[in-house]
């Protein structure tokens, strides 16, 4: 069997599909960070401003493997799709 | 991503081609160096016993932001770092907000965010090994057992890469974003001009969120790694 070119390009399709399954990780732990946040205010309204910087941080930071997965998938599309 | 302009330049056989991104970032850079001016004679010109106006009062404001930002991680040594910092944070959100205006983000384009964040680990590294000699470092390195050793030396070549992959990424996924939309709203015409209703939207989360919180991140985490090695204050 003799993998063509069109045989390589779907198959770097669909690696990007898969590479973005990643997105789950950055999903939950985003969510997670969010719902905590929360919680923080509910018990400390005061500090509304802090909590809400640190959590915006966190979930930044929590983006990154995500982003990881974001940049595999681009690349796959447009260096060899 | 086929209309981005570029410049080419031949030097004999060798081609140097300057991508969209490049220009619109040196164009960025010649603007900063102009409101700069304009802003250092407004200052000199101010009153310093009445409250600042105009231009002295934004350039302040925009001093105190860079300041917010940096000052939580270099603590005492804030001053020294300030210049640095301040210059490039207040270039990167300007950078990351020229796609409002349709221009690409000099940001999208790989090799800035990396020139960026290996000057970064190329600074940490200098003024740790200037503040505490190389054996120092060196020795901190093999804590907290010997045997860390490899993984301490991958965690610090990890910070350019991944400082370099956030914010490239990031911008990236919104420059593709808005891209797709505007093709779509294009191809679907004319009812898809209905969608023009949303890009604002679409703009505000990708351009001014996305790229302001990524410029956040990206220098807390930087000034960060500085404020570990040379600064002596505890948090």
């Amino acid at each position: 069997m003799e993998f063509n070119e069109f045989f390589v390009k779907g198959m770097a399709l669909l690696g990007a599909g898969i590479a973005m399954i990643a997105g789950i990780g950055p999903g939950m732990g985003q969510g997670f960070a969010a719902g905590k946040g929360a919680e923080a205010v509910g018990r400390n309204p005061e500090a509304s401003g802090k909590i809400q910087s640190i959590m915006v941080l966190g979930i930044a930071l929590a983006e990154t493997t995500g982003i990881y997965a974001l940049i595999i998938a681009i690349l796959l599309v447009f260096v060899k799709g | 991503m086929n209309e981005v302009s570029s410049i080419t330049i031949h030097f004999g056989s060798f081609e140097l081609v300057i991508q969209q991104s490049i220009l619109v970032w040196l164009v960025v850079c010649v603007l900063i160096c102009i409101l700069a001016w304009f802003a250092g004679r407004a200052i000199d010109k101010a009153d310093p016993s009445k409250a600042p106006t105009g231009l002295a009062y934004w350039s302040e404001e925009l001093y105190n932001l860079c300041l917010y930002v940096v000052k939580g991680n270099l603590r005492e040594t804030t001053g020294r770092y300030m210049p640095i910092f301040g210059t490039i944070m207040v270039g990167m959100l300007i950078s990351n907000l020229t796609g409002l205006v349709g221009f690409q983000n000099p940001t999208s384009n790989v090799s800035f965010n990396a020139t960026l964040a290996v000057m970064f680990f190329l600074m940490i590294q200098y003024n740790a090994i200037k503040k505490g000699g190389l054996m120092a470092r060196l020795k901190g390195l093999t804590e907290p057992m010997w045997f860390l050793t490899p993984l301490n030396i991958i965690g610090e070549l990890a910070v350019p890469l991944s400082l370099t992959m956030r914010l490239f990424g990031n911008i990236l996924a919104g420059t593709i974003i808005s891209l797709l939309i505007y093709t779509l709203i294009k191809s679907l015409a004319p009812w898809g001009y209905l969608g023009l209703t949303l890009t604002p939207f679409i703009h505000v989360y990708f351009d001014v969120f996305s790229g302001v919180i990524q410029t956040y991140i990206f220098f807390t985490l930087g000034t960060y790694f500085l404020g570990e090695q040379v600064s002596n204050e505890e948090i």
